[in-house]
């Protein structure tokens, strides 16, 4: 029978012993030193990405009145005036569900003057404060101001009312 | 027997073993991360670059012109999708460190719904600037702006006056390099540069000013109006195609809108008779390639004339 009491260990049996302490103690560092790297590069993504975000959103909200579904054609040349016949009939479009990209609120909104139904519908319309676009939560929003134009037919001619054009974005969190 | 000279021991084979491998895996991963950081830079400048264009385009002007400087040379790639309700703008870039040096990896493509670059599949910038046209394209209400992204190297053979005038007002009388040469003869044009040729054989590009057609790579493109004929000079043919694809499918979507706008307003009083008009022009706007393009400028200008027609109601 073996006795377990003296079994004797080599001088290469330690060696190897001691090799492994020191491999296991240079992943552990190895992976401390990733963990670190990896949470700073992270950090710094975050906000580039937010930064980026918010840069998209300044360069949109300043243009946003001149594009094809928001522009005003049908009188006079006016670069900041939103044709709010054309966003009320855009609202329920399925089409246009995803079409303003990072964009996670876009609203125009009556600034003077104001009636009591918030939201427009086409029941409500044109005694209505906004036409939402585009809803989300958790957002960072801009404004622009505009003026919001349609046809009223009790005055056979067109209307402009002061308005803004107030849009989001959503933060990387 | 001398055993002195060789003690390899099986500690001295697990050392260099283990030291090889945590040696290699360590540049392995530092040059994973370099990649990788390239990666994400490039892609940034992409995102950038997409941000960039947003002021590029036009708001009630003509057309545009832009400069963008890049820190390193650049190639963008431009990819078009025209599936889905108005297709897909995917721009991505790759850059080089310095001359000679290979081109980086092509980074994430940043999209968008409501941009047409009309460009080469890849476009090299030539001295780190990028040359930017923008002009909208009405027919006959703005449908987009026809964005051409071009790195230089054009040179344009006896244009017909209505284009020397624009790329005179854009260059502001040729104070700006905006990239494009204007050259009498064929042989005057700089060597590597993309020659165009308008009614005449011998260039890279040939435009047939009469027919509405412009030939490259043994393809022709048909356009309608001054954008789309250098949207379809500046252009890869599948490039062209595509934009063409996506902003017919723009038309349509903007053609309902309207369309739901001149019903809408009869309503108020606004006797227009525009709906089975604007109906015809949505219905026209589903092409398969640029020639169909035609049946859809045919309605336009009917459309238009109508909508001039009409005094304190107009729908567009």
């Amino acid at each position: 029978m073996m006795d377990l009491h003296h079994v004797k260990y080599s001088k290469g049996q330690f060696k190897i012993q001691q090799m492994v302490f020191v491999l296991v103690a240079i992943i552990i560092l190895f992976g401390i030193v990733s963990i670190f790297f990896v949470s700073i590069r992270f950090g710094s993504l975050r906000s580039e990405v937010d930064d980026q975000r918010k840069e998209a959103v300044f360069e949109q909200v300043r243009k946003m009145a001149g594009t094809p579904e928001f522009i005003w054609t049908s009188s006079s040349d006016c670069s900041a005036c939103v044709d709010m016949d054309k966003l009320l009939l855009l609202k329920n479009r399925t089409s246009y569900k995803g079409f303003w990209k990072d964009i996670s609120l876009l609203k125009v909104s009556r600034v003077y003057p104001k009636y009591q139904t918030e939201e427009c519908n086409l029941n409500s319309y044109p005694e209505c404060n906004s036409i939402t676009l585009v809803k989300g939560d958790d957002i960072s929003a801009y404004e622009s101001f505009v003026s919001l134009c349609r046809y009223d037919g009790d005055i056979g001619q067109t209307r402009c009312e002061m308005g803004k054009i107030i849009m989001g974005f959503e933060g990387v969190g | 027997m001398n055993r002195k000279g060789l003690d390899f021991t099986f500690s001295w084979i697990f050392a260099i073993i283990a030291g090889a491998v945590i040696l290699f895996s360590a540049i392995y991963i530092t040059t994973k991360l370099i990649g990788s950081d390239k990666v994400q830079g490039d892609t940034f400048v992409a995102a950038e670059l997409s941000n960039i264009l947003s002021p590029v385009e036009t708001n009630l002007e003509d057309s545009k012109y832009s400069l963008i400087k890049f820190t390193a040379d650049t190639r963008v790639f431009n990819d078009c999708s025209s599936s889905g309700p108005f297709g897909k703008q995917e721009i991505s870039t790759a850059s080089r460190s310095r001359i000679g040096a290979d081109w980086g990896k092509k980074s994430v493509p940043v999209h968008s719904f409501n941009r047409y670059v009309f460009s080469r599949e890849i476009e090299e910038t030539k001295g780190k600037k990028m040359h930017v046209l923008a002009s909208p394209l009405e027919m006959p209400f703005k449908i987009g702006d026809i964005i051409i992204m071009h790195g230089g190297r054009y040179c344009f053979v006896n244009p017909p006056d209505d284009i020397e005038e624009n790329f005179m007002d854009l260059s502001s009388n040729g104070a700006q390099d905006i990239g494009i040469n204007i050259s009498s003869t064929m042989n005057t044009c700089p060597l590597n540069y993309t020659t165009v040729c308008f009614n005449a054989n011998g260039c890279d590009v040939k435009v047939n000013t009469v027919g509405g057609i412009v030939s490259k790579y043994g393809v022709d493109l048909y356009y309608y109006g001054d954008s789309l004929e250098l949207g379809a000079i500046f252009s890869d043919p599948e490039v062209y195609e595509c934009q063409v694809k996506r902003l017919a499918k723009r038309a349509g979507e903007l053609g309902v809108v309207y369309r739901n706008k001149a019903s809408y307003v009869e309503g108020s009083g606004c006797s227009n008779n525009l709906v089975s008009d604007l109906q015809s022009f949505v219905l026209a706007t589903n092409v398969t390639d640029s020639r169909d393009f035609g049946r859809i400028t045919q309605i336009a200008d009917s459309l238009e004339e109508k909508n001039d027609g009409l005094a304190s109601c107009k729908i567009f």
